[in-house]
């Protein structure tokens, strides 16, 4: 990158930024605090201050913080949290003062559903556009999928979200790949989403105590990824009293244990789920079916420390895995295994320099692995595969005026894949070992932001993140030259030592965003943001499998950029009641990456030199109608839109030009429709909808025969990609939650979910392939379209959850 | 290794209810290509290229002949033998005798067009022997009876590539999940001992089996990955579909493109008898 627009960027900022130190001179004082759930003492994200009568206010961070530096007088602060009772305080301000909340619940969330009589209109509010924030109450009234509440599903409901079939793992924002979204649980970020391949997220739905999802206008702390942030935020533990909750599904099962270790200072969250699939088949008196393995677990530990009225220190961990072990009893087949799993582990510390300074000191190690193998006989091996994280980062929000907040921090992450590693794992083993070459690079950032109220009605958040990256020996590295539809070779070899740099690259990302309230109810908010991504992944298959392979950005692979804007129109009605937008997109993205057809992309030494590139572009229309209160509430979100892409070497036409294709998850039409509806204190029903036009794939047009006519191979003869569409997707599902009546009077309480998965049974294509009917002979053979259902039927399931 | 793990993907989503169904689907149909199929080995000839022609996919009939083509092969050596069409669509070599090193050319002049496809007949090891197992059916074996197992030692140096073949009474397994390859990469320079061969079938006893190791080029081993990828296609992690390579050019590179292999191989085999 020039060096150029990076000084224009600064300048820009550093104009912005002065206009907002004027008026510095009035007296001002700042009361700062802590807004908690008066429950259980966790902190509440999110939260607003207002003062009555005036726009001036501000939210909570991400621990519950909250500043706001107002001339000195007499104020009525407004303290309101979604779901929650609202809270007015009358203050006199002379000087600085701290002020902690604590905000109940409203009486009838205490029933696990949302309504809510009064509401903040944060969505015409606040700086947010591209935001879904789901709250788990709604998570966990929604039907799922064998009662399994699962976050990311129900993001999928979300508009501009969608997935590449129904038990596909992770999902994609706004005509962006699964890799492209940043999933950070407690600041760490996650490789894999997905437990069993992919029909079931890895968070368990207890622990976890904040979702939220920004597709566009993301903050300048935020970066690494093109499309999008969803920051999964666990409970801290209930620092009040002791706790115990759970869960006996049709899949899994869950227990919470948490409490105080320090009354109102420290507590603890222990949470564990483990599916039981395998259970059975441990009692069975078949010597084939015992040995077995099949079941995913997760654990996450948390402790948090108040070690000052200033210092607040968290450490957790989390360690989820998947394993599938096939062993043949007798001995003569080698049988095989395969297990997967992420191991993070964070310590933050909060610390207030002043009322009006919040810092976070975030520390991270997490390790993604999956290892394959066949387990005994000649073809015995284990291969295994890591991806290290090591990371640390600093962020730091200053309040400086009821106007201006700025944040700033800097952050580095150390990644070190190790693509692949195969032993050989008996004496008789016809395998030689096998390690692919180690990759190492470090990724560093720094950013500052500021979000600034212009006027009463004009609010702006202007920031720069400055990326850069380091790709390090010690490795051998190649480029590959070829032509774009041939494995290309590796040419001009050379060798670096180790923690010599390869290649570096940086990247300004400047973000902008706007909001302009036209009146009480309504506003029109505007973003642009520009973001680089460092890390990929390298997939072949249709769905994102676990085996899929993580590469960082090396000589060969470019850092992919993406550029977005974004523009809104957000408005209330009924005294926020109802909340609707409308938002459209544009973003084009840079150093996409594909694969040629009939590339390896497991265990292959030369990737790179499989790898084709081009560029993206997604654009879409998505509204969204959601409605807070009253016995029925829920919302719709349709949303239209493309994703395409255009690769040179791909789809080529006759001239020998790259053309547009639509990308994989390109889909037109997506419309998500979800109603939860409270009959009375113990029934409560809900029900989504959910319609997707079909993926977009190649079919042929040709077959030609070959093996002396015993094999019919399909053949597009334009040798177009995505040239079809499989048939559109559509589902419904019904649950039905119970809470017995004599829960109001006793501690133990609990409740019955019943769901109904697919509810009309339909056969929903996953896959469309081609195929010869088994039942050929040589002469004469058949060929037929299949098509795949993921689920082929109606998936009832029951839980049971209680909490103590 | 690698043929594992689609397995156990497929297993996996299996166990949870997935289901397939034959539908209807309304195809474009595209232009007629040329298709080519013809090997020239190490053993004695003559040698067959057979030709045919694209055809609609859902056909579901033999696709068409291509005949009155005219087939040339020339080796390294500077030997070159006119094909001749035996019957129609079939055409064989006259005196070419392929052998290990060499490489060979084809041309075909069909329809105004030219094409051209060139090959090498690779070294190749010996098949020791075929042992055989007797295995009860089980979660691992799908039929109950006897199974082949290959022996033989595999040539030090990367840059082998076999494909295998096996015979029952004189008839060639040929069904898309016989196609078995393998690459010496993970394994150069060992002994391949108690390599199972036959996965879907069972043998009796009485049967006569035949194993054939074909050493072929690395592009040859390229094509069957790719060619297998296409038609044991299915499950969650399923291909999308793709086209299959070709060696065969035509020379003029705006002229109508061609499919399919001209291969060459070094062949060894081993016979047996269940007893």
């Amino acid at each position: 990158m020039p060096l150029k627009p990076m000084k224009q960027h600064i300048f820009i900022f550093l104009i912005c930024l002065s206009t907002t130190l004027s008026g510095w001179a009035q007296t001002k004082v700042t009361i700062s605090g802590y807004m908690r759930d008066g429950a259980n003492g966790e902190g509440l994200i999110g939260a607003t201050v207002q003062i009555k009568g005036q726009t001036t206010g501000t939210v909570t961070n991400e621990y519950g913080f909250y500043s706001l530096t107002i001339p000195q007088g007499n104020y009525t602060l407004v303290y309101q949290y979604i779901g929650y009772l609202s809270q007015e305080k009358a203050v006199t301000l002379q000087a600085n003062q701290k002020i902690d909340i604590q905000l109940s619940a409203d009486q009838v969330q205490i029933q696990e559903v949302v309504v809510t009589e009064t509401r903040p209109d944060n969505n015409v509010r606040s700086m947010d556009m591209g935001v879904s924030k789901l709250e788990m109450k709604a998570i966990r009234s929604m039907p799922a999928l064998l009662g399994e509440v699962d976050v990311v599903r129900s993001i999928q409901l979300l508009p501009g979200v969608s997935t590449v079939g129904e038990g596909a793992s992770g999902f994609n924002v706004r005509g962006g790949g699964v890799d492209q979204n940043l999933i950070l649980l407690d600041e760490a970020p996650v490789y894999n989403s997905s437990h069993l391949m992919g029909f079931f997220s890895v968070f368990n739905p207890d622990a976890v105590k904040d979702v939220k999802l920004i597709k566009g206008g993301i903050p300048a702390q935020y970066g690494g990824r093109l499309s999008s942030l969803l920051d999964v935020r666990m409970k801290e533990g209930n620092n009040k009293k002791f706790g115990l909750s759970g869960g006996i599904g049709t899949i899994s099962s869950r227990l919470t244990v948490e409490g105080p270790i320090q009354k109102d200072k420290s507590s603890f969250i222990i949470s564990g789920r483990r599916s039981y699939a395998d259970m059975f088949l441990k009692l069975s008196s078949d010597e084939d079916l015992k040995n077995n393995q099949l079941y995913f677990y997760d654990l996450s530990a948390k402790v948090n420390f108040t070690l000052s009225p200033k210092d607040r220190l968290f450490v957790s961990g989390y360690f989820g895995k998947d394993a599938f072990k096939f062993e043949d009893a007798s001995g003569n087949s080698g049988g095989f295994k395969m297990n997967w799993g992420n191991k993070t582990g964070t310590v933050r510390w909060n610390h207030l320099f002043s009322d009006r300074m919040f810092a976070n000191f975030t520390a991270v190690y997490s390790d993604y692995d999956y290892q394959l193998g066949v387990l005994s006989g000649s073809q015995a091996f284990e291969w295994t595969s890591h991806i290290y994280n090591y990371s640390g980062k600093a962020d730091f929000s200053y309040y400086l005026n009821a106007r201006n907040t700025i944040t700033f921090g800097v952050s580095a992450i150390r990644y070190q894949f190790e693509p692949g590693k195969a032993i050989p794992k008996s004496e008789e083993s016809i395998f030689n070992p096998l390690e692919l070459a180690h990759q190492n690079s470090i990724e560093y950032a720094a950013y500052i932001d500021n979000e600034q109220q212009l006027t009463p009605q004009l609010s702006v958040q202007y920031g720069l993140r400055f990326s850069a990256y380091n790709y390090l020996g010690a490795m051998t590295v190649y480029d590959y030259v070829g032509e774009n539809n041939e494995k290309k070779v590796p040419v001009n070899q050379r060798t670096y030592g180790k923690g010599e740099s390869i290649s570096f690259y940086t990247n300004p990302e400047p973000r902008f965003s706007l909001r302009y309230n036209l009146n009480e109810r309504s506003s029109i908010k505007a973003s642009y943001n520009r973001m680089a991504q460092y890390v990929h992944l390298i997939s072949n298959t249709t769905a994102a499998s676990p085996l899929d392979v993580w590469s960082p950005t090396t000589n060969n692979i470019k850092p992919e950029l993406a550029d977005q804007i974004a523009v809104g129109y957000f408005r209330n009605f009924k005294n926020n009641m109802f909340e609707t937008s409308a938002e459209v997109f544009y973003k084009t993205m840079k150093n996409q990456i594909d694969y040629r057809d009939g590339a390896e992309v497991l265990l292959n030494q030369e990737l790179e030199g499989d790898l084709l590139y081009g560029d993206g572009r997604a654009y879409g229309l998505e509204l969204y109608v959601k409605k807070n209160s009253g016995k029925l509430t829920g919302w719709v979100s349709y949303t239209l839109s493309r994703s395409e892409r255009k690769i040179d070497g791909l789809n080529m036409n006759k001239e020998g030009e790259a053309q547009w294709y639509a990308a994989k998850y390109d889909r037109t039409h997506i419309l998500s429709a979800v109603g939860i509806y409270t009959l009375n204190k113990k029934w409560s029903f809900s029900s989504n909808f959910s319609y997707t036009t079909g993926v977009a794939t190649t079919f042929p047009n040709a077959r030609y025969e070959v093996e002396d006519g015993t094999l019919v191979v399909p053949h597009n003869t334009e040798g177009t990609r995505n040239n079809y569409r499989v048939p559109a997707y559509h589902r419904l599902d019904l649950s039905a939650t119970l809470t017995p009546a004599k829960n109001e009077h006793r501690r133990w309480k609990s409740e019955w979910v019943f769901s109904i998965y697919n509810v009309y049974a339909k056969r929903n294509p996953f896959t469309v392939y081609f195929r010869q009917n088994d039942e050929n002979n040589a002469s004469k053979i058949q060929t037929e379209a299949v098509r795949l259902s993921i689920f082929g039927s109606i998936l009832p399931s029951v839980t049971y959850n209680f909490k103590f | 290794m690698k043929r594992y793990i689609l397995p156990v993907l497929i297993l996996l989503s299996v166990v949870l209810t997935s289901c397939e169904d034959v539908i209807d689907v309304d195809l474009k149909q595209g232009e007629t290509l040329l298709v080519v199929d013809g090997w020239v080995t190490n053993q004695p000839g003559p040698y067959k290229v057979r030709l045919t022609s694209t055809a609609p996919y859902f056909t579901n009939q033999e696709t068409p002949k291509v005949t009155g083509a005219t087939l040339i092969i020339s080796d390294s050596e500077g030997v070159t033998d006119t094909l001749k069409e035996s019957e129609s669509g079939i055409y064989l070599t006259q005196h070419l005798q392929g052998k290990v090193g060499n490489t060979y050319t084809l041309k075909i002049l069909s329809n105004g067009e030219e094409y051209m496809a060139q090959t090498e007949i690779k070294r190749v090891p010996p098949i020791d022997s075929l042992t055989v197992k007797y295995h009860e059916e089980s979660a691992f074996y799908e039929e109950s009876g006897y199974y082949i197992y290959y022996n033989g030692p595999e040539p030090v140096g990367i840059g082998d590539f076999y494909r295998f073949k096996i015979y029952q009474n004189d008839t060639l397994l040929s069904g898309p999940g016989d196609l078995a390859f393998a690459e010496d990469k993970l394994v150069d320079g060992n002994y391949i001992g108690d390599l199972q061969m036959n996965d879907d079938k069972a043998f009796r006893k009485g049967d006569t089996i035949r194993g054939e190791n074909w050493a072929i080029t690395e592009d040859n081993y390229r094509y069957y990955v790719e060619l297998s990828a296409q038609i044991n296609n299915g499950g969650l992690f399923s291909n999308p579909p793709a086209n299959v390579r070709t060696n065969v050019h035509n020379i003029n590179s705006k002229g109508k493109k061609a499919v399919g292999w001209f291969g060459g191989a070094g062949v060894s085999s081993k016979e047996i008898v269940i007893q």
